[in-house]
């Protein structure tokens, strides 16, 4: 559900609609002089626009969560879950890959003991 | 690498920022990244450079190349002198060099400064561990617990290091403490069964079942949890010890729970002809 | 009662000077605060180990129901047992709640009046000198009389409408509706506080507890002796109809 080039172009029509809507609305107070009630058309325009904002606002703030927590858990596989970075150590055996590795400068401190 | 090309730095930057907080290990790809895309725009990154440094330090001290480390670790000294964040940081560079008894003067300076940095005493028990004395890293750790109880890393920790012992029923308290915290964690409750299952013993292996139920109550789809649920009932099933009547229900979750695996690998593949042949020689003695 | 209609110049010079002043008042405090408040709080050992203990056996008694039994009354031994339980060999003195005594605190306090109280007092008292008496705004729906002293400081009139916002009511209509403006603009965990907390060190651990820990350990302990210990995972089965095909 990520934000499309659709939904950006419903929210900003949407926008406009609703900016026009309200414009009309209130020239006709201004123009009008006995103002009782807005006229159905500017009704009808201003909850079409409002309701196009709305889903394409939805579709535009990014995703959104499961409400279930165990949902997020799902995906998550005991090895990543396992991997704690404060416990660490570096003296493992991929250190070997490493293009920087020297045999000779490492290991030491355990022959020593 | 196939991973850092046309990578954009705002893309590399939310990848290591998911990674970062989803602790993924991946510092292989963190050190490609950083070379290939992030150095240069570091700049660019505002406020977040100084976590993403951290990473990066970690993360190259986890592949011995201590020379990205080292300027990582040297512009984070410049922003933040006094900061015993960075310097257990420093720390890490020692131990990654094997100058542990370096990386314990430091230590020792920054607990005698801030007595509940916790940082601090985790490393000084990852140095014992990286010397391989686990007990007396399980003794420190021990210790650690006592202080700081609700440190679930520290749980967990502890449980590896007594299941590398095979001190299985210690390693399964520290697993109820994890669950404690997170009752809600299929992979926790899955663990743990795993445990009790590698014990083996009918109290053990009830106990486990229960689990393994749990954990696939809360996730479905734990294919783990199925294959341990169905090791442990055809043990139940097959054991002397058990009544006759537990063995009725052990046989009934073999069946149960072998339709629930038949079921998810038709799902996932469309065919279960190999998984009979599979299941067939899948009995534990 | 006739419709009252403001002067455009009162929207221009003190409507909006009003809130444009608390507003900067409010990020000059944050920064003015980020500033002087960024001494390290150490946190005491003990503090946090009796904290952490506390949180222990609340989730044990939360999350207990996941646990045999053994297990469970393991655990609570270990906090309640009477000759070596947590709670009642810890022995803990009451922390000295007498400012006066720890200079660090009398310190903490100062700072606290200096970047909260003192520019309360001295914008408000200068708000309500430049800009008494004005009638600004008015809100949008009918109110009580009982309205009238919160929403009209300043301005003693009976017949005026509740609706009706005084200059020195709006200014603190301001002070505490724009608390989520600043967290907006200066961002929840913004970027002062994010290179603070690295300046700290992390002490994530560090959740202090103010509270005096014998009377928190006493509560903790009766609330584990009641507490009822009941095993869901022996009906988890049924729960989930395994046994029923």
């Amino acid at each position: 559900m990520g934000s499309t080039g659709f939904h950006k172009v419903v929210f900003i029509i949407g926008i406009c609609f609703l900016v026009h809507a309200a414009v009309s609305a209130a020239q006709r107070k201004l123009t009008e002089q006995e103002f009782t009630s807005l006229s159905l058309d500017i009704v009808v325009q201003g909850i079409l626009s409002l309701i196009a904002c709305m889903y394409a606002i939805i579709y535009m703030a990014g995703d959104l969560k499961e409400i279930r927590a165990t949902e997020e858990l799902e995906n998550k596989s005991w090895e990543t879950l396992r991997n704690i970075p404060s416990y660490y150590i570096f003296s493992h055996r991929g250190r070997t890959l490493s293009p920087a590795y020297d045999p000779t400068s490492v290991g030491k401190s355990l022959i020593d003991e | 690498m196939e991973l850092t090309k046309n990578l954009s730095w705002s893309k590399a930057r939310d990848i290591l920022k998911d990674w970062r907080e989803n602790n993924q290990r991946r510092s292989v790809e963190v050190v490609e990244i950083w070379e290939t895309v992030l150095a240069s725009k570091i700049h660019k990154l505002g406020d977040d450079r100084f976590v993403l440094l951290e990473q990066v330090s970690i993360a190259a001290l986890d592949c011995n190349r201590i020379d990205v480390a080292a300027s990582c670790i040297h512009t984070l000294i410049k922003e933040f002198p006094n900061s015993l964040r960075v310097r257990s940081l420093i720390v890490m560079k020692l131990e990654a060099q094997e100058r542990y008894d370096e990386a314990l003067d430091h230590l020792d300076t920054i607990i005698k400064l801030d007595e509940s940095n916790t940082t601090a005493r985790k490393r000084k028990i990852c140095i014992l561990k990286a010397k391989n004395k686990i007990p007396e890293a399980i003794k420190e750790l021990t210790e650690y617990l006592k202080k700081f109880m609700t440190d679930q890393e520290t749980w967990q920790e502890l449980c590896d290091l007594y299941l590398a012992e095979g001190d299985y029923s210690k390693a399964a308290f520290c697993m109820e403490e994890l669950f404690l915290h997170h009752p809600h964690n299929h992979l926790l409750h899955q663990r743990y069964a795993d445990i009790l299952y590698t014990m083996g013993g009918p109290e053990q292996l009830e106990l486990a079942t229960s689990h393994y139920l749990m954990a696939i109550n809360l996730n479905a789809k734990n294919i783990r949890a199925l294959y341990g649920l169905l090791l442990t009932s055809q043990q139940l099933q097959n054991s002397a010890k058990t009544t006759s009547n537990k063995k009725k229900e052990a046989s009934k979750r073999v069946v149960w729970v072998s339709k629930r695996l038949k079921q998810l690998y038709q799902e996932a593949t469309g065919n279960t002809e190999s998984l009979n042949e599979l299941m067939g020689s899948l009995q534990v003695s | 009662m006739a419709e009252l209609l403001l002067d455009a110049n009162i929207r221009g010079w003190v409507f909006l000077p009003i809130v444009v002043i608390t507003f900067l008042v409010g990020v000059l405090r944050h920064y003015v605060s980020l500033l002087i408040g960024g001494s390290q709080k150490k946190a005491n050992i003990e503090q946090v180990q009796d904290s952490q203990a506390l949180l222990r056996a609340r989730l044990l008694r939360e999350n207990g129901k996941y646990l045999t039994r053994s297990a469970f009354q393991m655990r609570r031994y270990y906090f309640n047992d009477e000759e070596v339980g947590y709670f009642l060999t810890q022995k803990r003195t009451a922390p000295a709640s007498n400012p006066m005594t720890d200079p660090s605190m009398m310190m903490d306090m100062l700072k606290g009046n200096l970047t909260n109280v003192l520019p309360m007092i001295v914008i408000g008292g200068w708000i309500n000198w430049m800009f008494s008496g004005f009638v600004t705004t008015k809100v949008p729906f009918p109110l009580t009389l009982r309205f009238k002293p919160m929403l009209q400081r300043g301005i003693e009139l009976v017949s005026l409408d509740p609706a009706w916002v005084s200059s020195a009511s709006w200014y603190f209509l301001n002070v505490f509706g724009l608390r989520s403006i600043y967290a907006l603009v200066l961002g929840e965990n913004n970027a002062a506080d994010q290179s603070r907390q690295f300046q700290d060190q992390m002490s994530g651990a560090a959740v202090q507890m103010s509270v005096d820990p014998k009377a928190a350990f006493k509560a903790e302990w009766e609330a584990l002796e009641l507490y009822q210990h009941q095993s869901v995972l022996s009906n988890i089965e049924s729960e989930m109809d395994v046994l029923e095909g």
